[in-house]
């Protein structure tokens, strides 16, 4: 659907910034690309209820462009074919490396605790004999998607910490190609364990979001079928970026509709996945360069020749 | 000839006239004065923060004068100026007129989360009042866990001194001993309830259809940003987009603009009855 919608956007891409107060003169229609690998297909729909609340506060026609991989929505925001995009740290990363300063981070979700990052789950079936990571060496691993933060980067990086090589240390990886399918591998015995996006709390208190979760509530899973061995965290969350050729104008409308949203529309906040308590708080750059350290980190390693 | 020079300049007139952007207008209290553009004499900070919405609304910065926070109110209700800083008691009178669009989060300070207070389905309370002098379950010491849920408790009349507090260790822990009979009520941040009653199956459809939620409610601001009601939605969003990342962007516009709030962090959005004691649904 992306690729279709992607395609039909050639030859938008990059603008020379506007300096126009009448920027509605030169921006017809937002377009804001999102993951749509998303485990919840009820998710899935209610985006079209916020797409028109958003349209209605902007005032203007929203696009949403849902891509089923992680690098749809990183090309159609590097090249420009769409104005805004929702995107995970690790994604903004890769932005980041390809385009730099062309585009920025607007706005992260500030949980009620006032935590900004989520975290990696080492996960396994309940019924498997591995209660550590320590257990894992030698046994199959599921990645979610090399552009994952949660499901790759981060990980990664954390097991490097702990002077574990994790392109040696298991037996055999792979990617599943989304946290759902991830999931849903681990379940069926394809992988001994998987690493996955863990949200709304921390290891301690343990988590309320993530695909396991999500899995769950639809009942295509059993929550108590799993458990978590080892975690990695907290990441940064994920960003609303913005392309900063576009008129200021519209990115601080974007920014400032977008962050009103749980305080005009709490119900509709929590019907789009967000946490009840949580907020959205302003960042830049800077709030990523971790992230953006490790990707280029990765992306030499890679060159050398790592796995998978 | 002469007339199409005569149309060309009544076209520019007419284009010049029609691009001029009307003022954005401050009021400020200390001393009545007419809407004026920032005299010479203004800080640093005070100038950074005029110039920054200047640029970013592209219309000329007005500063209004008035005597006092509720004179700002009435001028703001009145349409004589566009934003003011109002607290509870300048707020209510204009209430019909205006409406918060910005507080400020201190440092130390959780967000204006919403706070849950519940007890077991069979209780008779119905609101936070009917709670006095029994003991209440809090999730935590943090900030979240436990301020702000006695904050929004005290303005309903409800002061730390009128109850029995039991601080467990979390809102799961909380809600755990309200169902052992062990508290009366919780009063604990959205999320923490979230976090039990959320459905997980849909086996179990309401995890908490044993308890009764009494009042959900945000703390009251202290203090907001004020616009009226009638301004248009473009310019609200605009004002919040501008006035978040402030921290980062400007320092030394968020310094000026927030020199009233204590150990400000970052502007944070805000619902229109803000500073009214109001509840969620």
């Amino acid at each position: 659907m992306l690729v279709a919608g992607l395609l039909a956007l050639a030859g938008c891409g990059e603008r020379a910034p506007s300096a126009s107060a009448d920027w509605r003169g030169e921006i017809k229609e937002v377009k804001m690309a999102i993951s749509g690998n998303n485990d919840d297909p009820q998710l899935v729909r209610r985006r079209e209820v916020y797409r028109e609340h958003l349209s209605k506060a902007l005032g203007m026609p929203v696009r949403l462009y849902e891509s089923s991989d992680y690098n749809g929505v990183i090309q159609a925001i590097s090249s420009g074919q769409v104005d805004f995009a929702n995107i995970a740290g690790g994604g903004y990363a890769n932005v980041d490396a390809q385009v730099g300063d062309k585009v920025a981070p607007l706005l992260t979700p500030r949980q009620a605790e006032g935590e900004t990052g989520y975290y990696s789950a080492l996960v396994v079936r309940a019924a498997s004999p591995m209660k550590s990571l320590a257990d894992m060496k030698g046994h199959s691993l599921g990645y979610v998607d090399y552009n994952s933060t949660s499901g790759y980067l981060y990980p990664r990086a954390a097991l490097r910490k702990q002077g574990i090589d994790p392109d040696t240390f298991f037996g055999k990886t792979s990617f599943a190609g989304g946290h759902t399918q991830a999931v849903m591998a681990l379940a069926n015995g394809q992988f001994d364990a998987a690493i996955l996006q863990a949200s709304g709390g921390t290891p301690e208190t343990g988590f309320t979001r993530g695909p396991l979760r999500t899995l769950a509530r639809e009942g295509l899973v059993d929550i108590d079928d799993f458990r978590i061995v080892w975690t990695a965290g907290p990441i940064p969350s994920e960003a609303l970026v913005a392309r900063t050729d576009r008129p200021q104008a519209l990115i601080d409308l974007v920014r400032g509709a977008m962050a009103a949203l749980p305080y005009d529309e709490p119900a509709l906040w929590t019907e789009i996945g967000q946490l009840d308590g949580s907020a959205y708080t302003a960042v830049d750059r800077r709030h990523y360069q971790e992230i953006i350290d490790l990707r280029r980190e990765e992306l030499a390693q890679r060159r050398g020749g790592g796995r998978p | 000839m002469r007339l199409a020079a005569l149309a060309l300049a009544v076209a520019v007139v007419f284009t010049a006239v029609g691009a001029r952007a009307e003022p954005f207008r401050i009021a400020v209290t200390g001393a009545k004065a007419a809407c004026a553009p920032l005299g010479g004499d203004a800080a640093v900070g005070e100038r950074a923060y005029y110039d920054l919405l200047s640029k970013r609304l592209a219309r000329p910065v007005l500063k209004c004068g008035y005597a006092g926070v509720a004179d700002a109110a009435a001028g703001l209700a009145r349409g004589e100026a566009d934003m003011a800083w109002l607290d509870p008691a300048a707020f209510a009178p204009v209430r019909a007129q205006t409406r918060a669009i910005l507080t400020v989060r201190g440092a130390r300070e959780s967000n204006r989360i919403a706070v849950v207070v519940a007890v077991r389905a069979a209780n008779t309370a119905r609101d936070a009042v009917a709670l006095k002098g029994l003991s209440i379950g809090f999730g935590g010491r943090s900030p979240a866990g436990l301020a702000t849920p006695q904050t929004v408790l005290a303005e309903r009349g409800l002061p730390p001194a009128s109850y029995s507090a039991k601080i467990d260790v979390d809102g799961d822990q909380a809600i755990a001993e309200l169902r052992a009979g062990r508290v009366d009520a919780v009063a604990v941040h959205a999320a923490a309830w979230q976090r039990v009653c959320r459905m997980v199956s849909p086996k179990v459809p309401n995890p908490c259809a044993d308890l009764r939620i009494v009042l959900k409610a945000r703390p009251r601001a202290a203090e907001a940003l004020v616009v009226r009601r009638d301004i248009p939605d473009e310019l609200r969003y605009r004002l919040i987009g501008l006035h978040m990342p402030m921290h980062l962007e400007a320092p030394a516009a968020f310094a000026f603009a927030t020199l009233r709030a204590k150990d400000a962090a970052e502007f944070q959005p805000a619902e229109a009855d803000a500073l009214i004691l109001a509840t969620l649904k």
